[in-house]
């Protein structure tokens, strides 16, 4: 599975990484752009387009009829059960293809996540990075090894009571730090950014099911069963500004993709 | 389609054209003049320096930068106000006026109808108005406020009105900053944490301390750890939602690893974490406040589902005193944080947001160099001055900062304030002088602890000579001077045993446990001392229970005590105590001298007040040793403790008062000073 998924991460890092130099409102925009039409694609041939513009037509029949015989106050009832009916149905017809859509969005978004939501340290910020042990570990028997670049400003901070060892690190040099996490004969590594590019950052590395692996792309899956259940470490927010205003990414994705697919869904010829 | 638009006939323009024309006319004449543009001038406010101090430090090299400045231009002593305690002088300056102008006279005042004392600068009103709900529970209906009591125009509010761009940083008594559609402000010295409080520090130990009921400005925790783990929180302000204003908390997590002496601090939920190793001081980390805690609304509604409103934030700092074998972690006041502020601490009030997202966060406090913290035995020496140094990095930076934008600026006034020097030399004169009765080994380790102070403030100092133009204005001031503080005076104590003060019960016991004046047989009492340098005739029609008869009477009571009292000597030295004393007739002027000490406490060098009496307590003798921490002081004699007056101008004569330097910046900017204002311009 992990080798679906780090495709499928490669993929957006070289179609993330061709706007790599400009601002990160640039790519981000382009994949909320490309969404917006997958999304419009998929519906399309996932719905019933039909059933779905006969619905619609109707909903509006009746609120026609609703305004039409305002005098006729039963004729406003009837015409408003039926227009609820119609709604509810146009609502059953929107479901299962929603459903489908939202396998491709939630990649997408997840994908995005790990690139827009948080930023790599910079040189001379410091984190603590945080080693989960798995039951009858010691969190004694845990040591870290780090490169040059990379400073361990504290010694082990050892928690037997929730299994786990934290360091303080300080991001020394802009570069991509493998760290390495030993216990007992076994090593892991923990992949560690510092500097100012819009790269996939990873904040845990842990032994992720399938369902997990989608969720934390940004890095390989711990090995099941192994001594360490989890690395982590904090990056910092990133922050995004449109004109000296603050936006959060996740707006950006909704409103450009969304304001795309109706934009272009007339000339698909998509029935929304 | 045609033009939109209004067509006039001949007449109607003509009507319209003579109103507009009056209506200029009119604005020429009610408008204020605009102030002379294309002027820049900068004040630098060094809380606390002394003029032979400062000169001492520029003969030992230690301030070139000054020296240089001096050379250029001019240094004077600056008369400060009487009293010279810092809420005053600066009121004087801020509004060129004496205290009968602006209404500070001490730190502490009284009211007549109680005798209870208060705060003098500001004062915090709560609303009342709520709904009462089941439990402890209730719904607050009205917000309180925080009312800035110094009375009298601020001159920044006259520079406002000619147009000058003008930028105050942390001047003294200007809590809460007011509102302004132009200045830029900083609250200063009066801002309190987020306990509505001076300072509070939290102090979680495994150690008990003896004295943790005596420490005034913090609470002390103990905590006790369980497999390396222990619980907590930091208090934070009283919660509305309870009956019984309880404080709101936030909880923390302690872990500590003791053999490899490095511990760990959760807040909150886990949002915030920081790992220290002994000795070190965290970053600011953020605290939220909870008002629907653990059990909001009886568990109704849980921490989490509440309303972002309903959750007030503040930011911290901690310190890793100690990990073993005794446990010791301190924790700053809670500080209204610059980012997210809970009160305004700026004008306009995102300003402290725009600041700190410049700059970092930084302490929002009025005077946060935790005095409290080492009286109290929490901090040593060493610790203290090491907060104190971070403090004064943190304003320098913000300093050069404000430097800079204000080196871009084409014309404006900036102000920016220091306290470090006033805080530390107040903490550390022992260390500087060894025949100081609080002077001991541990003191004589940091020699040069107030000398440092001086080479920082004079890096600043040259920060903005490297910035800024030749042509801008400089001018480095003080508000007072220093000097050691070696006997207590109990003012109240001599006052009661010379008959002035009758008390309910004279026991030795009772004299030296009831404070606040609480033992004083008001109906027998004459006079009593109140606050650090003021002293109250009980006058009838003035005080509740008044005994002395205004007029004549009240005149020959203040003469009597004038004359004793200068003549009081310390049995020990047989140095006279006391210098001067002002009566307020002599000294005050302005619509609010009614409220002023009818006599005003001049010590001589080397005596001050004591807290015990300031606050009512009655001592059984009239002067005891300083021992205590709180070593240099200013609060004696005004013409003992000038303050400094360094600018790159010549200063045209010898004897410049704070108020003079109120309409120099006036006069300089071409603004006619207002005429309560009583200075006259020193350029």
């Amino acid at each position: 599975m992990w080798t679906i998924v780090h495709g499928v991460t490669t993929f957006f890092d070289g179609l993330i990484g061709l706007f790599g130099s400009m601002n990160p409102l640039v790519g981000l925009s382009v994949v909320s752009v490309i969404t917006g039409g997958i999304m419009l694609v998929v519906w399309k041939f996932t719905s019933n387009q039909e059933a779905i513009a006969d619905a619609k037509t109707k909903i509006g029949a009746y609120i026609l009829e609703i305004r039409l015989f305002q005098a006729d106050l039963g004729l406003q009832f009837a015409a408003q059960a039926k227009a609820f009916r119609a709604n509810l149905k146009y609502m059953s017809l929107a479901v299962p293809p929603m459903l489908i859509v939202l396998i491709p969005v939630v990649i997408i978004l997840v994908q995005l996540d790990v690139r827009y939501q948080r930023r790599p340290l910079l040189p001379g910020e410091t984190t603590l990075f945080k080693v989960e042990v798995a039951e009858g570990v010691d969190p004694g028997d845990v040591t870290l090894t780090v490169p040059d670049g990379i400073t361990v400003e504290t010694p082990p901070m050892r928690m037997p009571s929730v299994s786990e060892v934290d360091w303080r690190i300080r991001a020394d040099r802009e570069g991509e730090y493998e760290l390495t996490v030993a216990v007992r004969d076994a090593k892991f590594t923990k992949r560690v950014v510092v500097g100012n590019e819009l790269t996939r950052l990873s904040e845990a590395r842990d032994q992720a099911g399938i369902l997990g692996v989608w969720m934390s792309p940004a890095e390989a899956p711990l090995p099941k069963n192994s001594p360490v259940r989890m690395i982590c470490l904090a990056y910092p927010d990133r922050e995004m500004k449109l004109f000296g205003v603050g936006l959060h990414w996740l707006l950006v994705f909704f409103v450009v993709s969304v304001a795309f697919g109706f934009a272009i869904k007339g000339w698909v010829g998509v029935e929304v | 389609m045609g033009k939109v638009g209004f067509r006039l006939s001949t007449k109607k323009f003509a009507a319209v054209a003579a109103l507009l024309a009056g209506g200029a006319l009119v604005t020429s004449f009610t408008a204020p003049a605009r102030a002379v543009e294309h002027k820049k001038m900068l004040v630098v406010g060094f809380d606390g320096m002394d003029p032979k101090q400062l000169r001492r430090m520029i003969d030992e090299g230690l301030m070139p930068n000054m020296k240089r400045l001096i050379a250029e231009g001019d240094f004077r002593t600056l008369g400060t106000s009487i009293p010279p305690q810092s809420p005053v002088a600066w009121s004087n300056f801020i509004t060129g006026q004496n205290p009968g102008g602006h209404n500070i006279f001490d730190f502490i005042h009284r009211d007549p109808k109680t005798y209870i004392p208060y705060l003098s600068t500001s004062e915090a009103v709560s609303s009342d108005k709520s709904l009462k709900l089941w439990g402890d529970w209730q719904i607050p209906l009205g917000g309180g406020e925080v009312l800035n009591l110094r009375e009298g125009e601020a001159f920044w509010e006259e520079l406002e009105k000619h147009g000058v761009p003008t930028t105050i940083f942390k001047i003294p008594a200007n809590y809460p900053p007011g509102e302004s559609k132009k200045i830029r402000s900083i609250s200063g010295m009066g801002t309190p944490d987020m306990q509505g409080t001076p300072g509070m520090f939290s102090y979680y130990t495994t150690h008990p301390m003896e004295n943790a009921d005596d420490i005034s400005g913090g609470h002390v925790y103990d905590i006790y750890f369980d497999r390396g783990r222990a619980t907590s929180a930091i208090h934070g302000p009283a919660n509305p939602f309870h009956k019984s204003g309880e404080d709101s908390e936030c909880p923390i997590t302690i872990f500590r690893d003791e053999e490899n002496g490095v511990a760990k601090v959760v807040v909150g939920d886990g949002d915030d974490e920081v790992l220290l190793k002994t000795g070190e001081w965290s970053g600011w980390i953020p605290v939220e406040f909870y008002m629907l805690d653990d059990d909001g609304f009886g568990g109704f509604v849980r921490p989490a589902a509440a309303p972002a409103g309903l959750a007030i934030s503040g930011i911290v700092k901690f310190y890793l005193k100690s990990v073993s074998p005794e446990f010791s972690l301190y924790c700053t006041p809670v500080q209204i944080d610059p980012i997210d502020p809970a009160q305004p601490v700026s004008t306009p009030p995102d300003w402290s947001k725009e600041i700190a997202e410049k700059c970092g966060r930084f302490y929002t406090q009025g005077m946060p160099e935790d005095t409290k913290a080492l009286e109290g035995g929490v901090f040593d020496d060493g610790e203290f001055l090491d907060q104190a140094t971070r403090i004064l990095e943190e304003r320098i930076g913000l300093f050069k900062k404000q430097v800079d934008e204000f080196a871009a600026q084409d014309w404006g006034f900036l102000f920016f304030y220091f306290s470090s020097l006033d805080q530390q030399t107040h903490m550390m004169w022992r260390c500087t002088d060894p025949s100081h009765p609080a002077a001991d080994e541990e003191s004589a380790h940091y020699p040069d602890a107030i000398r440092h102070i001086f080479e920082r403030l004079d890096y600043a100092v040259g920060y903005a000579r490297e910035h800024l133009s030749d042509d801008v204005d400089l001018v480095i001031m003080s508000d007072h001077g220093f000097a050691p503080w070696y006997r207590e005076v109990h003012l109240n104590s001599w006052l009661y045993d010379n008959g002035y003060i009758a008390l309910k019960d004279p026991s030795p016991e009772a004299r030296e446990q009831s404070d606040f004046f609480m033992n004083v047989d008001w109906r027998r009492t004459k006079a009593y001392a109140l606050g650090i340098n003021g002293l109250y005739i009980n006058v009838r029609g003035r005080e509740k229970y008044g005994t002395v008869a205004p007029g004549a009477e009240r005149e020959a009571l203040e003469n009597e005590l004038v004359q004793k009292l200068k003549e009081l000597r310390d049995p020990k030295s047989g140095k006279l105590a006391i210098k001067e004393v002002y009566k307020s007739d002599d000294v005050y002027s302005g619509k609010y001298a009614k409220n002023a000490p009818d006599l005003n406490v001049g010590y001589n060098r080397e005596f001050r007040g004591s807290n015990q009496s300031a606050l009512g307590e009655f001592p059984m003798e009239w002067f005891s040793d300083n021992t205590g921490k709180w070593s240099g002081d200013h609060c004696i004699a005004a013409d003992l403790v000038p303050g400094i007056l360094v600018s790159n101008r010549k200063v045209r004569y010898n004897d410049p008062k704070l108020y003079d330097l109120t309409a120099t910046i006036l006069a300089e900017f071409g603004i006619d000073k207002p005429s309560e204002m009583i200075g006259t311009p020193v350029f």
